[in-house]
């Protein structure tokens, strides 16, 4: 089509010595979903920051919707709907309050301002808490309220940066849904996020940023695509038991490796799983489950960077369910 | 281009001008109020600067009253200053939790007049000092405090108390918008203000320091800005006006500076 509706072009920002971002470039086609994915400290904020105005970019050109965020700040604004990584409502007003603040801070009048404030606590599950001050809220629930903060005029560029951060995952997949229905309806969506699986369902594209650089671009697919061929998991949560595995599964495929709980043999295919199931059947051997798995975008990011992946390893719902819900479905 | 039906149309919005400009500072300052006016903080606001001018006034006026100083003239303007020092130490307070919970980020990124987020708070702050000023005027003149000057120099008293105020917020505001810790600059904030206040004429005369602290005190901003004060209650000696203004402006000046600066850098 025409131009991308986000267009970054060697965007450089720092801080005192410190590069930030340095030499970022990518496009967001109009309606799609971008992933802005990296660990703690990669530069995503700041991206985001100079995307939606807060910063000035030191180098590099980026523009919104047609907007230059240098020559035309007031166009980007005019163009964006952003929620930043807290959830930036006030605690002392109620949900409504709060929507229809910000809505007639857009020029909205009072009263269009209820009846969209109305309409937008429903559909974000709002409805019954909305005269109840945002202090009562739960994190989800705030998170809900300060999306539908951003919704209040729609604009055709949301700005999520970290979306679900600290969620529980039942609000995370709320926010999923949240997300998806916007693509559909035409939002060009570009979020943040440190969560390999968030990433995976949701962006129709990714951009990897560690360290202020890009080190790859593409859709999930061809992003775990670079990590190469299938594997097959067996996972054996007992400790014995899985070694015993180990030296069955060692005998016939020198390469296996060890994981977390878990053996990686190289080749995933039907007859690979079949003769792993049977041998270690044979040596009396309990798995608790054997599958073939695609390479996670965890794994991705492991071959890219050469060394560790994506930080939040232990609670993070990303890195287990990239590990045990990897099944051979995917 | 885009084919976003539905959406707003993503023209070049004008942002600025003065009708946006009186319209979202209210819609903020409204909101700034919304969210500091609890029950709780309304009572600080009255309660505190009141416990401190009877607190003040028990334990110095007879002291005074043997130095043929009448205390209950001499201590509210200092109680007011003292209290509007308080009142933009609490603005910047503010104006930091406003940057930590991402709402000052959220006014930014949308198309809101940059003055606005500014004059907004500095109207919520003047509404919030207004009642504290208010309520120190009404003890005082209980305890025999009186403009000499009339319903005019009250009128003048209280301007003049307001802008110190403002003054001072547009300063703890660049604080404020410079921090994202809202405790840490408010108890950094509190630490050159004490000494600032004592080592003035607000509470006592020059002639009550030791003679090497003499020419600090008569210089200090502080008491410029007391004795104005002062001169407007009493409509004597308006001299100390010109020192008050000419403080003000300067620091207006450097504060103003320091504050486009640090709303500029504030994400």
């Amino acid at each position: 089509m025409t131009e991308p509706m986000i267009q970054v072009e060697g965007l450089r920002k720092s801080f005192g010595k410190r590069a930030a971002v340095d030499g970022v470039s990518f496009g967001v086609p109009a309606g799609s979903v971008m992933g802005l994915l990296g660990p703690n400290g990669a530069g995503k904020t700041t991206v985001i920051n100079c995307l939606t105005t807060l910063l000035r970019p030191d180098a590099g050109r980026v523009s919104v919707a047609g907007f230059d965020v240098e020559r035309d700040p007031a166009g980007v604004r005019a163009s964006i709907a952003l929620t930043g990584q807290f959830a930036a409502v006030d605690q002392l007003l109620t949900g409504r309050q709060n929507l229809v603040l910000f809505g007639r801070l857009l020029r909205m009048s009072r009263r269009a301002a209820g009846e969209r404030a109305t309409e937008l606590l429903a559909r974000f599950d709002l409805a019954e808490s909305g005269d109840r001050g945002v202090r009562e809220y739960s994190g989800g629930m705030r998170r809900r309220l300060d999306l539908a903060a951003a919704l209040m005029v729609p604009r055709p560029v949301l700005v999520l940066d970290e979306p679900t951060t600290g969620l529980d995952p039942r609000s995370r997949h709320a926010m999923w849904r949240v997300v998806r229905e916007l693509r559909s309806a035409g939002t060009t969506v570009l979020l943040t996020t440190q969560y390999l699986e968030e990433a995976d369902r949701l962006a129709d594209g990714i951009v990897v940023v560690a360290r202020g650089k890009v080190i790859a671009t593409g859709t999930p697919e061809e992003l775990k695509g670079k990590v190469g061929v299938s594997v097959c998991e067996v996972r054996i949560d007992d400790e014995r038991a899985r070694r015993d595995a180990l030296v069955v599964l060692l005998d016939r495929w020198p390469d296996v490796t060890e994981g977390d709980g878990s053996i990686v043999v190289p080749g995933g295919d039907a007859r690979t799983l079949a003769e792993i199931v049977r041998r270690l059947t044979e040596a009396g051997v309990e798995t608790d489950n054997v599958a073939i798995r695609r390479p996670s975008l965890d794994d991705a990011f492991f071959a890219l960077t050469g060394h560790g992946a994506l930080g939040h390893h232990d609670g993070s719902p990303a890195a287990s369910n990239g590990r045990a819900g990897a099944g051979a479905g995917r | 281009m885009s084919g976003a039906a539905g959406f707003a149309p993503a023209v070049a919005v004008a942002e600025g001008g003065p009708v946006n400009l009186v319209r979202q500072s209210a819609l903020l300052a409204g909101r700034n109020l919304r969210v500091s006016l609890g029950a709780a903080a309304v009572a600080g606001m009255v309660i505190t600067p009141l416990l401190f001018f009877f607190g003040f006034l028990a334990v110095f006026r007879q002291m005074f009253a043997a130095h043929g100083i009448d205390f209950a003239q001499y201590l509210p303007p200092a109680i007011v200053v003292m209290w509007v020092t308080f009142t933009a130490i609490s603005a910047a307070v503010l104006f930091a939790r406003d940057r930590r919970t991402g709402m000052l980020a959220r006014l930014r990124s949308m198309p809101v007049n940059s003055g606005a987020v500014v004059a907004g708070r500095l109207a919520s702050d003047g509404v919030r000092g207004l009642i504290s000023i208010c309520a120190v005027i009404a003890a005082a003149h209980v305890t025999g405090f009186r403009f000499a000057t009339g319903v005019a120099g009250a009128a003048a008293f209280v301007l003049l108390a307001l802008t110190v105020l403002l003054v001072l917020s547009v300063g703890t505001g660049a604080a404020g918008l410079a921090s994202t810790e809202p405790e840490a600059v408010g108890a950094t904030l509190h630490m050159p203000a004490m000494p600032l206040l004592m080592l003035s004429t607000a509470f006592a005369p020059v002639g009550g320091f030791p003679s090497w602290l003499r020419p600090v005190v008569e210089y200090s901003p502080v008491s410029a800005v007391v004795d104005a004060l002062r001169a407007v209650a009493e409509g004597t000696d308006l001299a100390p006006l010109g020192r008050a203004a000419a403080w003000l402006l300067v620091l207006l000046v450097v504060f103003s500076r320091a504050a486009t600066r640090a709303y500029r850098r504030a994400t």
